[in-house]
């Protein structure tokens, strides 16, 4: 069934249900991909899914119920199962449908259609031909592929709302293994699109890989750090969740009550930009309807503002920051930021090394999701590296812990680099230059 | 669930351009989360996931397609794209399937959909109740109640045809403890392979107190000291450690294709004596346990390392044929849109022969990881990482002041090796194993157990 079909006979369900405020929410997907393991073709797959929640407000309380199947009877039950839901809900939450914003923003990406399968097997097949012709001791257990998606997302209510969105994203990855006696290396890199040439990813990932051999151990101690643009991400990832107003209210931000106060160093700004041309997925409007656009969550080292949706701005008596996300059609509304990017430094990754003269430069960071509190904003997370002495890069460094406290960090930042680079910490889409911070922990041998 | 015969052309659809053997996967599941915070019932979270994967095989590549639109067009469209990916041959093969019951070792005796909602809230509530009862500086509770009825049907083009129901529910609760300035979480999240009645022995308060009482530890406790240090990991979910350091080594996806520290490594001592490993998807209504596994093949008993000694791996059917070694009834996905892959089902370290007094006593100074979180390795070279949860100084064989912010990392081969004392309290934890065929739940476990010496990431 298309969309207006399913719009149609939900909301007639529902009106002959009684109900008088309910949406419709549906998402589907195509995914497209290519895999090779050394010079063979390992896998090729393909998908495509969609699914249709329903959520109503019944007495003041918000229901919602959600199925990937088509069949009318299923769809038709979305109904009483979100009424049934509502009705075990306590929370004083008035649910909030919401009629449409004024205008809604441009985007500056538009999607483009999938390659078809021989595209990007042929994308592949070249990808493995340069990852093998960069280093003779990559090894055949070294895997890369490339893949495509689309995704529609639509939205009706019964105030009128009726808003769609296409999104496209293509990727290639490279995981390149080497081996030489006893030592195995590895190391990744991803490109935002099918071929990986611009930069190229495989000769990235092999340099990666060959720099790591023979690395050594560092003694435990307290040591200057430069995390490196991608592990700045990986951080803003682990903690990003600390900028939802929800999160606030819960008590489980440190942010919390802490707007137009003094976060991070002056240096600091961080901005959420749902148009940042370099992200794929962009998207006018949030998960309930409402216009999404560009702000500054730290500005000059003051926290701004946090991020709400219509429900938790009401509580907490602002306005929504339209940053309402629903990652699949089966969630529930949550809080999340689009592109969360930090504005470059003045100096360039080789300018902020010399200036920080001796210490670790940080290009590992592993099991942010269990060494990373966002509550209490601790961390200890397995690293690896290079040494930097007298300002340059030195010996490639292994098996190591970095600790500290992501709050604590960014007030004592003491300097960020001009090399803003965007990627793909995990779901959500963030752009980072590398970051020096001052007197970590490390624990080593 | 599917007709045999649209099975049956479906697998001859997939298999007419030369493929080798196909595979329909086609997957029903009902997932209900009820969230409790600050007190009340924040939302439901109630979805019905249904779709089909089909996957076909040319010797060790692999085609797959998946789609949730299950409809003939749908299907028959699903099974041609993946007959257009393997190629432009021309075969004809006739499927005749052979349906085989399956019989159910995981007894379920309330179903979550036939429970009234009101048992599931009050679970929550009594969890959370005993939680803030622990103590006033409990500032916030989060509750989460879980239960997923999955129902799948399997059939390949060997004739096999076999459908399973799993039922699984959980309890987690995080605790939020604050004084002044200090924030500090505890988390206890147990499930189980069983029905709504797994409450009536789990009880929700107890699950709560647990959660408080960790936040209130960390809450009092200073920074744990960084370093090199001997270490005893608690029993349940401590076999986080064997789960990451070693476990994830021996499954197929990785030991398959040479990007494994432990392939080719069978019969050979790559641990203490005192280490016996076990992945053991049979254990009656056991969170990672099933009946049959995603492939169809029954669930097994696999005895990894014996005293020492690799004894086998985890193997789906395209490691099989990678390795040339049977399968062993590991094969798992998150849902149908993943290609299956070789996974952990309840995976522990059996229990030792030394005491646990014993090996608290036998530490001069070092860490007792009371409670862990959740780790990762990269398999290919066995460095891990996992988070201490809960942690306590050992002074002189005693247990001293508690530490926060913890956690331990390493190479798998090596600390295999400096496992060096084994308890005799075996539990089992739970938790949710990622990789590239998705989320699994699964179980960890091991008995007390004592490492030699291992690097501790802190901050003091």
């Amino acid at each position: 069934m298309e969309f207006e079909a399913l719009k149609q006979a939900l909301f007639a369900e529902a009106k002959a249900k009684g109900l008088t405020e309910y949406e419709v929410f549906a998402k589907t997907s195509s995914d497209l991909s290519a895999e090779m393991l050394g010079h063979e073709l390992q896998s090729v797959t393909s998908g495509t899914e969609g699914g249709i929640c329903f959520r109503c407000a019944v007495n003041g309380r918000l229901g919602a119920a959600s199925t990937q199947s088509t069949e009318k009877a299923d769809v038709l039950a979305l109904v009483a199962r979100a009424m049934a839901n509502a009705a075990v809900v306590d929370a004083d939450e008035e649910p909030i449908f919401f009629e449409g914003s004024p205008a809604y923003g441009k985007k500056t990406r538009e999607p483009v259609p999938a390659p078809d399968t021989g595209e990007l097997r042929r994308a592949v097949a070249d990808i493995s031909a340069r990852v093998f012709a960069a280093d003779a001791r990559v090894s055949e257990s070294s895997s890369m592929g490339a893949g495509a998606g689309y995704v529609t997302v639509s939205l009706a209510n019964s105030k009128g709302l009726s808003l769609s969105n296409e999104m496209s994203r293509r990727h290639s990855y490279v995981e390149a293994i080497l081996k030489t006696g006893e030592e195995s290396v590895n190391a990744f890199a991803v490109s935002q699109d099918i071929t990986g040439k611009d930069p190229d990813i495989a000769v990235k990932a092999v340099n990666k890989a060959a720099a790591k051999l023979g690395a050594g151990k560092v003694k435990t101690g307290t040591y200057d750090v430069i995390f490196a643009a991608d592990q700045v991400r990986a951080l803003l990832s682990a903690f990003g969740g600390a900028f939802s107003g929800k999160a606030a209210l819960e008590g489980l931000s440190r942010l919390a009550g802490k707007e137009e106060t003094q976060v991070a160093v002056p240096m600091l700004t961080l901005v959420d930009d749902p148009f940042y041309p370099e992200n794929p997925m962009q998207t006018p409007f949030d998960a309930e309807g409402v216009a999404t656009y560009k702000k500054n969550l730290i500005e000059n080292g003051v926290l701004k503002t946090l991020l709400y949706d219509l429900t938790t701005a009401k509580k907490a008596g602002k306005t929504t920051t339209g940053n309402a996300s629903r990652p699949s059609y089966a969630s529930n509304v949550s809080i999340a930021a689009y592109c969360m990017r930090i504005e470059p430094g003045k100096e360039t990754p080789e300018e902020l090394r010399a200036r920080m003269k001796d210490g670790i430069y940080i290009t590992e960071m592993k099991g942010l999701h269990a060494g990373a509190n966002g509550v209490t904003g601790d961390f200890s997370i397995e690293s690896a590296g290079f040494l930097v002495k007298d300002g340059q890069l030195a010996a490639p460094v292994k098996t190591f812990t970095v600790a500290g406290n992501f709050f604590d960090l960014l007030m004592h930042i003491d300097g960020i680099a001009d090399n803003v680079e965007m990627g793909y910490p995990s779901l959500a889409v963030m752009a980072a230059p590398d970051i020096l911070v001052r007197g970590l922990s490390v624990a080593g041998e | 669930m599917l007709s045999k015969t649209l099975i049956e052309e479906l697998l001859g659809i997939a298999v007419s351009t030369g493929a080798d053997f196909a595979e329909v996967f086609a997957e029903r599941e009902h997932t209900n989360a009820i969230r409790l915070l600050s007190g009340k019932i924040e939302s439901v979270r109630d979805t019905v996931i249904v779709g089909v994967g089909i996957r076909a095989f040319c010797g060790t590549k692999t085609y797959h397609a998946s789609t949730s639109d299950v409809t003939r067009e749908g299907l028959l469209a699903c099974a041609a794209a993946v007959a257009g990916a393997v190629g432009d041959g021309k075969t004809e093969k006739k499927i005749t399937l052979v349906p085989k019951r399956v019989v159910n070792a995981h007894p379920v005796r309330e179903y979550p959909d036939d429970v009234a909602t009101v048992r599931k809230t009050d679970i929550l509530r009594r969890a959370e109740a005993a939680a803030r009862a622990a103590d006033e500086k409990i500032v916030q509770v989060i509750g989460t109640f879980l239960d997923v009825d999955r129902q799948f049907q399997v059939a390949n083009t060997e004739g096999l045809l076999r459908e399973d129901r799993k039922v699984r529910n959980r309890l987690a609760v995080s605790a939020v403890a604050a004084d002044g300035n200090d924030t500090q979480t505890g988390f206890f999240g147990p499930g189980a392979g069983r029905g709504i009645e797994y409450f009536e022995i789990m009880d929700p308060a107890a699950v709560g107190k647990r959660a408080a009482e960790q936040a209130l530890t960390n809450l009092r406790a200073s920074f744990c000291p960084a370093g090199t240090m001997t270490v005893a990991i608690e029993n349940g979910f401590g076999g986080v450690i064997f789960h990451e350091a070693c476990g994830h080594s021996l499954e197929a996806t990785s030991v398959g294709i040479g990007a494994s520290q432990m392939a080719g490594k069978l019969g050979q001592k790559i641990a203490n004596e005192k280490v016996t490993a076990i992945d053991d998807g049979t254990i009656v209504g056991a969170w990672g346990s099933y009946n049959i596994d995603d492939e169809g093949n029954p669930a097994a008993r696999n005895v990894l390392i014996e005293k020492g000694v690799l004894k086998g791996y985890m193997i789906d059917r395209l490691g099989s044929r990678r390795m040339g070694m049977p399968m062993t009834g590991n094969s798992r996905r998150e849902d149908y849109t993943y290609e299956t892959t070789s996974r952990m089902t309840n995976t522990f370290i059996d229990n030792g022969p030394d005491k646990n007094e014993d090996i608290i006593a036998s530490i001069e100074y070092g860490l007792y990881a009371r409670s862990m979180g959740g780790g990762s390795v990269n398999p290919l070279t066995g460095a891990f990482n996992f988070a201490v949860n809960e942690g306590y100084l050992v002074k002189n064989g005693k247990i001293c002041e508690p530490v926060r912010g913890a956690s331990l990392i390493g190479t798998g081969s090596q600390i295999l090796q400096d496992i060096d004392m084994v308890g005799q309290n075996l539990l089992t934890g739970q938790g949710m194993c990622g990789s590239s065929s998705g989320s699994v739940p699964t179980d960890v476990g091991q008995p007390l157990i004592r490492v030699r010496q291992i690097t501790v990431g802190g901050r003091s």
